[in-house]
């Protein structure tokens, strides 16, 4: 697509006419690129692996989903005034697509984890008709609605999410056992309630969608056993993350990295502190998905920083 | 900051293409180091001052917006306007992040969830406004309007507020933090021209900003220094003191955006320090005693007329 042509399709979208052909195909040629080229690992492709099906399957999925039912497409739109910014907005909108499925397959279990969870740790114990409370601080029924309810599970602060555990071959929990636990006592302190309730929060609080059927992963996937396979791995890893990271979370990386203070750190990048505890949570929630192989990545993500603006 | 796609710095003369980003963003030199180039070849844009709708920003309105230093706009409501600038709200898709100062816009609104961050309002330039996008309702816009009123007014916002934030470790106190970050390349066009009342105060501020010493700036402008001093001080009168043509290059080498709210400026310089004569009639000579006051025959009209033109010609020469 051209820039002449991009303007005319951008006029068409603003007009709220339907997506033109060449949108559809500039959408294609951006997935397949980024899924190609930027790293993206297979346990990303609902399928397990990155062939053309899957490419196509994200493509159709991410242009109903997020572009079209949502209206993705026109918001983009009105903030693209050309086509390089069109293309980065895409590139973002299917990452995080890819990324929300991931959530969303993660969170079929959750309820039996939370219940379990609740009936077999000795701190927690049933409060009346299914109501769940701390046995340390018992406490009041929580009152309030759906509101209330986000405001408490906001004010525990930032969690972790989503745990990628590629030599375990598996995704794991959207919370790991210790955030999940986090969240069940902080949830509780705020008064007693039930599996369900906690669940409202838990859902509301890391927007989790309507379950969808479970992805399959192909069992013979990745595999920290095979060493030039596990090199190739972290080598596209290295890039998917480089990729995700803005400019200035790149930028607070390498400031982190060097031990600068949050508020030096603030000064030399021209932006508030906030900002700065904002980005490093931003790059933990990254970091995070990577799961074990964390470290290693993150090693090589800064080599790649130092090395590539020595 | 805003980095160019994968798609871009996959192509094949990205890093020439890139190279004045690149050198200043480790994110992207990195990447391109490590991507493989594809065929594709890239032409060079340019980040010209885009073409302004013929019609006005007008309450109601849903704009984009545009500023000198990123190459996105932003959508924002338009909640009030003058001539030279708009209060505006921005409208950011990102609904689930909203809090107590922001209203909730659902899908029915604009096409898509988006927030609507109250605390964040402020003003840009009419310039800024490139395209309107949509309108609101009647309805919708009173209640933002009301919302904006009630939040700096310290009250409640009552339609669709987001949930409350209860404590400091609440992660969109962080996100309200980048939100402002960010909205602040927006703004700045629009808060470079304030501080004061008229135009020569506020460049000295800028040249301040800047770091620019005021004797270099004003040999390269063509004006005395002492000339120069007094303008930036509120004393001097430009339409006397400085021709149009250093006005103007003034106002690019110090990155003022050509506006007519720095035109309005320009004029009350003028205003008020013009000296008002009359040049029909011949200069009163009598000599003052020490220490009286000079008695004001500063003509209305004249200093009115001597405004109006160097602000028709400044602004014609901004290209206005």
């Amino acid at each position: 697509m051209t820039e002449i042509e991009y303007q005319t399709v951008r006029a068409s979208v603003l007009r709220r006419e339907d997506p033109p052909a060449a949108l559809i195909d500039e959408c294609r040629r951006v997935v397949s690129l980024l899924i190609r080229t930027a790293g993206l690992p297979a346990h990303y492709s609902p399928y397990g692996v990155w062939s053309d099906e899957a490419i196509e399957e994200v493509l159709a999925d991410w242009i109903e989903v997020r572009l079209v039912s949502r209206g993705q497409l026109l918001a983009i739109m009105q903030r693209a005034p050309g086509l390089r910014v069109f293309r980065r907005m895409a590139e973002t909108s299917v990452r995080q697509y890819l990324i929300d499925s991931l959530k969303r397959s993660q969170s079929s279990n959750l309820f039996d984890r939370v219940s379990r969870c609740l009936e077999n740790d000795a701190r927690f114990e049933q409060a009346g008709s299914a109501h769940w409370q701390l046995c340390d601080e018992p406490a009041e029924p929580f009152v309030g609605d759906d509101r209330d309810l986000l405001a408490a599970a906001w004010s525990l602060g930032e969690f972790t999410v989503i745990r990628y555990e590629p030599e375990a071959r598996k995704l794991s929990p959207l919370l790991d056992g210790d955030e999940l636990d986090r969240f069940l006592t902080g949830m509780l302190k705020q008064g007693a309630m039930s599996a369900a309730t906690i669940m409202q929060a838990l859902r509301m609080r890391f927007a989790i969608e309507d379950q969808a059927p479970e992805a399959a992963i192909d069992p013979e996937l990745g595999g920290g056993d095979q060493e030039p396979e596990y090199e190739a791995l972290l080598a596209d890893l290295v890039t998917a993350t480089l990729a995700e990271l803005t400019s200035r979370q790149a930028a607070v990386l390498v400031g982190l990295d060097q031990e600068i203070s949050g508020s030096e750190l603030a000064g030399q990048l021209g932006c508030s502190a906030g900002t700065i505890s904002y980005e490093r949570r931003q790059i933990e929630d990254i970091l995070a998905r990577l799961g074990t192989d964390a470290p290693a990545v993150l090693k090589r993500v800064l080599d790649a920083l130092f090395k590539d603006n020595a | 900051m805003t980095c160019p796609s994968i798609t871009e710095l996959s192509a094949a003369n990205a890093a020439s293409v890139f190279g004045e980003h690149l050198a200043g963003c480790l994110r992207c030199s990195a990447l391109v180091s490590r991507l493989q180039a594809s065929d594709e070849q890239l032409n060079p844009e340019s980040m010209d001052v885009p073409t302004s709708s013929a019609h006005k920003p007008e309450p109601g309105g849903v704009w984009t917006i545009w500023a000198p230093e990123v190459d996105e706009y932003l959508v924002a409501a338009v909640l009030g306007a003058s001539d030279e600038q708009a209060l505006i709200l921005p409208l950011l898709p990102l609904a689930s992040w909203a809090t107590e100062a922001d209203v909730q816009l659902d899908a029915a609104v604009l096409g898509y969830a988006a927030l609507a961050p109250i605390w964040a309002s402020d003003h840009v330039l009419v310039e800024q406004a490139i395209e309107p996008v949509d309108v609101l309702s009647e309805e919708l816009a009173t209640n933002l309007t009301g919302a904006y009123d009630a939040f700096f007014a310290g009250e409640r916002i009552e339609a669709n507020a987001g949930v409350p934030i209860i404590n400091d470790r609440d992660p969109r106190l962080g996100a309200q933090a980048a939100i402002a970050d960010d909205l602040r390349a927006w703004y700045r066009p629009w808060s470079m021209l304030q501080g004061a009342e008229e135009l020569g105060p506020v460049i000295g501020h800028r040249r301040d900003e800047l770091g620019i010493d005021l004797e270099p700036l004003s040999e390269h402008l063509g004006i005395a220094p002492a000339v120069w001093r007094s303008f930036e001080s509120g004393e001097a009168d430009p339409y006397e003191a400085v021709p149009i043509a250093a006005m103007v290059r003034a106002v690019h080498e110090l990155g003022f955006l050509a506006s007519r709210l720095l035109v309005v400026l320009a004029e009350s310089s003028v205003l008020n320090n013009n000296r008002g004569e009359d040049p029909a009639q011949p200069q009163a000579k009598a000599r003052r005693r020490r220490g009286s006051t000079r008695a004001s025959n500063r003509n209305p009209k004249v200093v009115q007329a001597a405004a109006r033109q160097y602000g028709a010609s400044l602004a014609k020469e901004l290209g206005l």
